[in-house]
């Protein structure tokens, strides 16, 4: 490990192959989430933004304080996507496990939110982390290599296997690596970070 | 291993002064969290450098079911009155003329991905926004945009905002000449100057090179300046039709003609615009504190002289002329040759979108293409895509429009396909630029504290029922455009058909409405304004537009445009056609009523806030005062870092940072020249008695004097020391000074 510190980790659950969200039902769930409190106390949800409009876009937004999760539908996919925004420069192996278990626990809530009917299920084979700070990492090719081992060490535990990780960050993009598994589900990698 | 952070990264990329400045911002902030900046005045401070509210700041929302507080970590923390710290604010980027180069969108693609919520949002002057930014991150945001050369200084408060410009200007048909070096001109020449710093509200500045077209709007602006080209004893005179008093807001007002000005006087004429409006506009009043209330408290005539009057004592400036030597500042060189659009056939989708989104420049060969932006909204990966896209087909810059879209000049025409076809692997390939669809519109109760109705919710809403209809031609070419309240940011006062956010009580709950505004012109630069009809429910709102369109295309006469159909069948034939769709159903036959457009939770304006549109208004003197405490706090840090003489020269600096606040309540061209601050100090405040306190007489100004004679440069701490607590004392008797004559009502 080379020591390398992050911060604003994005990660991301693309949906299962042949699995459908339809975006404008994820606004009455977002809203009676803030009602409910329902991704805990400490998490001062704020409000829901709707980016359906946008073409590839972040689709509909919860926003947090310091903390954003939308159903996202650039890169020609749509998934989960957990954005922590303002935390400090930091291990890499805390920070995956604090954004994968924020990932995690929207993902679960929302495979069971009745409104969708089992429509939404979310890829468990696969997964994507994102370094959006420049301050921490450049995106070119010597920090994928500085991050890239975390993310495999801490993707090994979490998937209990093999995995395999790749280079995934676009021309002047954030930082991005990507992560592939053996399947599992949701629930089961959920359980194996708490 | 800790990475180096933004300001030592970039500290050489950055101008000097841009780099004092965001440091001065950053001790501000740590100032106000430590409670030695009165919240006010910092409310202003961020303002001006483009750091803005956002809806739910104060640390409440209503969830659909009841208000609740926010529970926000430092929630008595407060960043200006009742606005919490930690809330997620917006902040403003200003853009001068919409210019952007590629590497200046790269980098606010970065901003938005790192510290928003990843989409650029581009306003109706030209900036871009950014919504849910923590205002700790501001600092490095300034810095990584000053390192391009974006300042955000007076992106909001009230300052002169962003100078906003036709974004053809240099390609385009129909203008006289490029207005892009003067406004480019304009724009730096008032940035940060001492004559636009006093104002009881915002100043907005425009720039169209033609009468006739929309694209620059110099009529709804507090100056408008329309490129005009004179003969004068047979020689061409390049100068400005300078339109005063224009503005939209809840009472809109038609620019007046305030007279023509060659080149050389524009920069001059607009400083003394600037002094008769900090001298003679409103600054307790703030919805009557507009250039406009002056233009019309004066009329026309008397304004003009008075700015002529002003214009004669200004002091000589070579910056006023020295720009038109070099009038190539803003000239852009397109990156390849000019070649026509060769015949054939296209991809699918090519047509529809070279219709609606491309027009001819003005040098052959060249086009024009405008990427629609849906409610002016851009991804962070977009732009990207795009930045990429202008450097392939165009060249090295790409402009904002006032219809929330960008322009890419100098595509060669015979790469339009390619163009397109780059476009498309980015989703931003949408035709329809500037038709009925392509609808503008505020943020309204999205992110605006202000916002009374779901401006953009109803915006897509429509722009979706339009995109799939079938449409007249004369439907197709007219302009919807919506606010979120009567503010009018959405400028649906210059539409064919405007609407803006209103509330209504129906049967014991609120229902969110639309006034529907028609008989708008956006030709000749907004050229009229429409008039509010009634208002209708928001969800009925696309049946609205389906019945007035039919109406028009039903019953106009050959030839008619919509304005023209307007004024002849006459507004109450249009309420009286539209009369039936006011009704609201009761809740438990249609509840979706009572809920707006985008948004799930029953409708209540319990949300909304004071904005800050309006900013604080904070005199020069309140922030010279609040900069002499800042440089006092700056001497404590380097004293308690055991720097006796950078403590000592601080604190000094202090005493006339304060002592020159006071002395520009009467003379606001007070230089910032120690000799000077204290001869003025002297005679105005000291030898009156004026700052005299009641019970220790002139002993605080002396501490003052004592220090000018003798500037304190020891190394010994403990004396140093000495001289921070004098500065305090003197500090709290200009306050008391200020109060004093505050109270006396000088």
């Amino acid at each position: 490990m080379s020591g390398l510190e992050v911060q604003q980790l994005e990660v991301g659950l693309e949906l299962a192959d042949g699995a459908t969200i339809d975006q404008a039902a994820l606004i009455p769930i977002f809203h009676r989430w803030i009602q409910e409190d329902r991704l805990g106390a400490a998490t001062v949800l704020i409000d829901v933004a709707d980016y359906r409009h946008v073409p590839g876009g972040p689709g509909v937004m919860l926003v947090a304080d310091g903390a954003q999760w939308r159903m996202d539908e650039g890169g020609g996919a749509t998934g989960l996507v957990y954005a922590r925004k303002r935390d400090p420069l930091g291990e890499p192996a805390a920070k995956l496990e604090e954004a994968f278990g924020n990932l995690l626990r929207a993902a679960v809530a929302l495979e069971a939110e009745p409104a969708l009917r089992g429509t939404v299920r979310f890829a468990g084979d696969r997964a994507r982390v994102t370094v959006m700070s420049r301050l921490a990492a450049s995106g070119d090719r010597g920090s994928y290599d500085a991050f890239a081992p975390a993310v495999r060490a801490f993707a090994a535990r979490l998937w209990d296997g093999e995995v395999e990780v790749g280079d995934a960050t676009e021309s002047r993009g954030p930082l991005a690596v990507d992560i592939r598994a053996a399947p599992a589900t949701i629930a089961e990698l959920l359980a194996r970070l708490t | 291993m800790t990475p180096a952070p933004w300001n030592e990264r970039l500290r050489d990329r950055i101008p000097t002064s841009l780099r004092e400045e965001i440091d001065t911002f950053e001790t501000q902030m740590e100032m106000r969290k430590v409670g030695k900046v009165d919240e006010k005045v910092f409310a202003e401070t961020r303002l001006r450098r483009g750091v803005y509210g956002q809806r739910y700041d104060n640390g409440q929302r209503h969830d659909g079911v009841r208000p609740r507080t926010l529970a926000y970590p430092r929630g008595d923390l407060k960043k200006g009155p009742d606005t919490v710290w930690d809330a997620p604010g917006m902040t403003r980027i200003k853009i001068p003329m919409g210019r952007l180069t590629n590497e200046q969108l790269d980098v606010i693609a970065e901003l938005a991905e790192e510290y928003s919520d990843g989409i650029l949002h581009v306003t109706t002057r030209q900036d871009v926004q950014l919504h849910f930014v923590h205002i700790e991150d501001t600092p490095d945001m300034m810095r990584r945009l000053g390192a391009v050369g974006i300042t955000t200084r007076e992106a909001c408060g009230n300052v002169v905002r962003n100078v906003t410009a036709c974004p053809y200007a240099g390609v385009c048909n129909t203008q006289s000449f490029d207005v892009t070096p003067y406004a480019h001109a304009l724009t730096y020449f008032l940035l940060g100057h001492k004559d636009s710093q006093d104002f009881g509200r915002k100043l907005k500045i425009a720039f169209s090179g033609c009468r006739s077209e929309a694209c620059g709007l110099a009529n709804i602006h507090d100056i408008g300046a329309l490129a005009i080209v004179r003969e004068d004893n047979g020689e061409k005179v390049h100068g400005f039709e300078l339109y005063v008093g224009g503005g939209l807001g809840s009472v809109p007002h038609q620019a007046k003609l305030l007279g023509f000005v060659p080149a050389e006087e524009l920069l001059p004429t607009a400083q003394a615009i600037c002094r008769v409006f900090a001298r003679l506009g409103e600054k307790k009043n703030r919805a009557r504190a507009r250039l406009k209330f002056v233009v019309a408290r004066l009329g026309i005539d008397e304004f003009r002289q008075v700015v002529a009057a002003e214009r004669a004592i200004l002091p000589e400036d070579d910056r006023w002329t020295s720009y038109l030597g070099d009038l190539g500042v803003t000239e852009e060189t397109p990156a390849y040759p000019a070649a026509p659009l060769p015949e054939g056939i296209f991809k699918k989708g090519f047509a529809d979108w070279r219709r609606t989104n491309v027009r001819p420049q003005a040098q052959v060969g060249y086009a024009i293409a405008t990427v629609r932006l849906p409610l002016g909204d851009l991804t962070s990966r977009q732009a990207r895509g795009l930045s990429e896209v202008a450097r392939r087909f165009a060249g090295d810059t790409i402009r904002l429009t006032v219809e929330q879209n960008i322009v890419v000049r100098w595509v060669p025409e015979a790469r339009l396909p390619e163009l397109y076809a780059a476009l498309a692997e980015h989703d931003l390939h949408g035709p329809g630029a500037g038709t009925v669809a392509d609808i503008t519109s505020c943020p309204g109760t999205d992110t605006c504290k202000l916002g009374i109705s779901a401006s953009r919710g109803l915006s897509a809403a429509l722009e979706q029922h339009l995109a799939g209809a079938e449409l007249d031609d004369d439907v197709r070419g007219l302009r919807i455009k919506t606010s979120g309240c009567f503010n009018s940011c959405g400028q649906h006062h210059i539409a064919d058909i405007g609407f803006l956010g209103v509330s209504r009580n129906v049967k014991g709950r609120r229902v969110a409405h639309f006034q529907l505004v028609v008989g708008g012109k956006w030709a000749d630069n907004g050229g009229a304004y429409g008039l509010a009809i009634g208002a209708f429910p928001a969800k009925r709102i696309p049946k609205v537009v389906d019945e007035l369109t039919a109406y028009y295309t039903g019953e106009r006469e050959e030839g008619e445009s919509f304005h023209r159909f307007i004024e002849r069948v006459g507004k109450g034939a249009v309420r009286k056609r539209l009369e039936h769709l006011k009704q609201v159903p009761d809740y438990d036959v249609d509840p979706s009523f009572y809920t707006d457009w985008g948004d799930a939770r029953e409708y209540t304006i319990g949300d909304m806030g004071a904005g800050e549109c309006a900013g604080e208004v904070v005199s020069l003197t309140e922030f010279g005062l609040a900069d002499s405490e800042r440089a006092l706090y700056e001497a404590q840090s380097e004293l308690d870092a055991g720097h006796a003489h950078q403590a000592g020269s601080l604190a000094y600096r202090a005493m006339l940072e304060a002592a020159k606040a006071l002395v520009k309540l009467e003379n606001i061209d007070v230089i910032d020249e120690p000799d000077q601050i204290v001869g003025e100090f002297t005679s105005r405040f000291h030898d009156t008695g004026r700052f005299h306190d009641r019970y220790a007489g002139a002993k605080f100004a002396h501490y003052l004097l004592a220090a000018h004679a003798s500037p304190p440069n020891g190394e010994a701490l403990d004396e140093m020391r000495q001289k921070i607590e004098e500065a305090q004392l003197f500090i709290e008797a200009a306050h008391a000074c200020y109060d004093r004559m505050q109270g006396a009502g000088l």
